[in-house]
């Protein structure tokens, strides 16, 4: 699915501004969309959801405007949504609330519904408990519920917001295997703040900003707007002045920091920047 | 696509029962039940005059258990943005919730009634046309609770609201309009109703369910 | 100290839910309206008239109160604070009488205004001492039936699922109502009435007649200061144990996730 954002803008009541002249092509494939909280990824994901409506601007769905109701309601047939905080019904089980979802998604054949659920909570690995009620899971097993509701339907748009939140590491390497198979004709928007699940996972990748887009391109495209800007310190007191800290190690002589800056702390060693060096020069700016 | 939408709308209330079967259909109608048998003994304990007068205290409390019932399934929905993101949306899920909410109702009213009418213990009794009473009552407070939720941003709130809409109902206008039960639920109805289309409305903006949502968390 | 400045915070919270102020309110003027027919106590200078308020006000607006506050003992857990609750060197049972005052406080504001702008009302019709007996009745009467109302909702809310407690707790309430607000009289004809009986309390510090209706208080026995006392001590009582064991449910049931 290919979706172009024009123009987009998003205001509420008496806040900032949300999302302000998004001008984007999300190509169909693993996207990442990252930044600082209050950046308006969620707006963003909830306008592409149909849940809220752009203050200006329009967003396009294989060139069909979301504006119109049809072609939203349209839209929602082939979408799978996982929202942060999501809490599965407690009283259903994994099996029933899948269903549940198929059927809201327009899933018209109850045998389909079934079949699909079955699938799904075995990619999960749920199958084992299928039938037990969702109230005794843990949270990792009910974010897998809520991951396997938003593959019913075999949606064409996946938006994921915060995936493995909550995880063990075990379910995080599980859930980004998943979503490795996933790509393809699809178009996959990964909203997360582990920019390592980023890494990853996807080829393209997203950066908003107080509501505005920073970068959007190739992973390694912003992996290079820190390139010959990441530099490691010798053990120091304390941070370096005018240097954005990446990282810190204690050692007895003092702490070595991992920072990026445009000039290098005195007897600071280059280093090869990762994609969290890359999104620091970009946000702390 | 216009075949399709008889069989969706009933594949989304048969899915929307396993949600709401509990406090949204059992109790009401147990609760119907319950109070016939309570009706029934204190007719043969205590006699039928006696039973008569006493039922304008408990047959009330068939109407608020449909209210608090419909208060507890219509609102506090953890998925309210999920609902907002599929074809059917927010506003078809509660109108399903409601509806079914409101069939229950009727059902236990008049499971409640039939017995106490047939043992002539329900108080101004002038024949089937007194099931209007607490049919119409139940149907009401559904409404009532599907109207607040949708426009309050808190269940407290809107609890306080049903439980004034079952006092008003059951303390000062009822007693007022005893012998004329067409009457005693035509103006309540229809305020309902009003309310209710006001909800539909409301409802219409997953947006605004999906804000009252995170605020009544 | 710290309780009130803990109840200051939860009053915050149910303050800022503009609904509810409505919703209460409605709920007084509505006990106010039971009035209607007889003598409105704003406009008269007997207290009895403002003692039959206060028991209106103890009796119809409490049935909101038991349906609305099952959150309040199992909310925190719900909301992932009650671990962060319970890390802290308070009581729980303290925690949970906070929030509850906290709420309560904001939801019978209305009920305490107005109960005081009809004790001004009777200051004006020459009962000087009204504005304090409406102050007492509310702390005696009105206050305590409140609180009773939130502890049995509170309860059933960490007892029970949430959508069999608001119906459960309701009818716990007018289940307490009947059996202590009712007593029967004998009628001429050889039969029995039910009448409303009054509060002990106001019995015995107002001179209210044991029941409501005042051509049947002959055939009821007055309520000694004992029984006044009891009354107002047992519910407090009675409360404070159904919020203690509200809090314990709470977070015994969100330890076992």
């Amino acid at each position: 699915m290919f979706i172009s954002l024009e123009h987009l803008g998003k205001d509420f009541r008496k806040k900032p501004r949300a999302l302000d002249d998004l001008t984007l092509d999300l190509p169909s494939g693993m996207i990442g969309l990252v930044g600082p909280n209050g950046a308006g990824k969620t707006t963003l994901m909830r306008i592409l959801c149909g849940i809220a409506a752009p203050t200006r601007g329009r967003v396009l769905a294989d060139g069909h405007d979301l504006s119109d109701a049809r072609t939203r309601r349209a839209l929602k047939r082939t979408l799978g949504y996982l929202p942060q905080d999501i809490e599965p019904y407690p009283n259903l089980t994994p099996l029933e609330f899948l269903e549940y979802m198929g059927v809201l998604k327009g899933m018209d054949d109850a045998r389909e519904r079934r079949r699909q659920a079955g699938e799904l909570l075995e990619r999960v690995g749920l199958s084992d408990v299928s039938r037990r009620r969702i109230g005794g899971f843990s949270g990792g097993m009910r974010r897998r519920v809520g991951i396997a509701q938003a593959l019913m339907g075999d949606p064409r748009l996946l938006v994921v917001d915060e995936p493995t939140a909550g995880l063990d590491p075990e379910e995080r390497m599980r859930f980004r295997a998943l979503l490795a198979s996933l790509g393809g004709e699809r178009t996959v928007i990964l909203s997360t703040h582990i920019l390592d699940d980023v890494a990853q996972t996807c080829p393209y990748v997203c950066v908003l900003r107080g509501g505005r887009l920073c970068y959007d391109g190739a992973v390694a495209g912003l992996v290079n707007a820190a390139r010959g800007r990441t530099w490691v310190t010798p053990p120091l007191p304390a941070p370096p002045a005018g240097a954005v800290v990446a990282n810190a190690a204690a050692t007895p002589e003092g702490t070595r920091y991992r920072v990026v800056a445009d000039v290098p702390p005195a007897g600071a060693q280059p280093a090869e920047p990762t994609l969290e060096d890359g999104y620091l020069a970009l946000v702390a700016r | 696509m216009s075949r399709m939408l008889p069989r969706m709308a009933l594949a989304l209330a048969t899915v929307q029962l396993t949600r709401v079967r509990g406090a949204g259909v059992a109790l009401p109608v147990a609760i119907g039940v319950l109070i016939a048998c309570v009706g029934a003994s204190a007719s043969a304990i205590a006699g039928v005059p006696w039973a008569r007068v006493a039922s304008v205290a408990f047959v009330p409390l068939h109407s608020l258990a449909v209210g608090i019932g419909a208060l507890s399934v219509l609102s506090g929905d953890a998925l309210v943005e999920l609902h907002g993101s599929t074809p059917f949306g927010v506003r078809a899920v509660q109108t399903a919730r409601g509806a079914l909410l409101a069939l229950a109702g009727t059902v236990g009213a008049l499971a409640m009634f039939a017995p106490l009418h047939a043992l002539g213990v329900v108080y101004g009794d002038i024949g089937w046309a007194s099931a209007l009473s607490p049919v119409c009552g139940a149907v009401v407070l559904a409404l009532t609770a599907y109207a607040v939720v949708a426009i309050m941003e808190s269940p407290r709130a809107a609890a306080f609201f049903v439980v004034l809409a079952w006092v008003v109902l059951s303390f000062f206008w009822d007693p007022n309009l005893a012998g004329d039960p067409v009457l005693q639920r035509a103006v309540p109805m229809a305020l309902a109703l009003a309310a209710a289309a006001g909800a539909w409305l409301s409802l219409g903006s997953p947006e605004r369910a999906c804000a009252k949502a995170v605020g009544a968390r | 100290m710290r309780f009130l400045r803990m109840a200051l915070a939860h009053a915050r919270i149910a303050a800022r839910q503009r609904a509810l102020w409505a919703a209460s309110a409605a709920l007084c003027l509505l006990s106010l309206a039971v009035m209607v027919n007889g003598n409105m106590p704003y406009e008269s200078g007997d207290v009895i008239d403002l003692a039959f308020f206060a028991q209106m006000l103890a009796m119809l607006p409490p049935v909101a109160y038991a349906a609305a506050c099952v959150d309040l003992a199992s909310s925190p857990v719900r909301l992932g604070i009650g671990e962060v609750e319970e890390a802290a060197p308070v009581a729980p049972a303290v925690l949970a009488a906070a929030r509850v005052a906290g709420a309560l406080a904001v939801v019978l504001l209305p009920s305490l205004a107005l109960l005081l702008c009809c004790g001004f009302g009777q200051l004006a019709h020459g009962n000087f001492l009204g504005p304090l007996q409406a102050l007492v009745m509310f702390a005696l009467v009105v206050a305590p039936a409140a609180l009773l109302a939130a502890a049995f909702s509170a309860f059933a809310g960490a007892a029970l699922p949430r959508a069999f407690a608001r119906f459960a707790s309701v009818a716990a309430w007018l289940a307490a109502l009947a059996l202590t607000s009712f007593v029967g009289v004998p009628t001429p004809g050889g039969g029995m009435r039910f009448e409303i009986a009054s509060d002990p309390a106001l019995q015995t510090l107002f001179g209210l007649p044991p029941v409501l209706n005042e051509n049947a208080a002959w055939a009821a026995v007055p309520a000694s200061p004992l029984a006044a006392f009891a009354s107002v001590a047992g519910r407090v009582a009675i409360a404070v144990a159904l919020l203690a064991a509200a809090g314990s449910l709470s977070r015994a049931r969100g330890g076992r996730r």
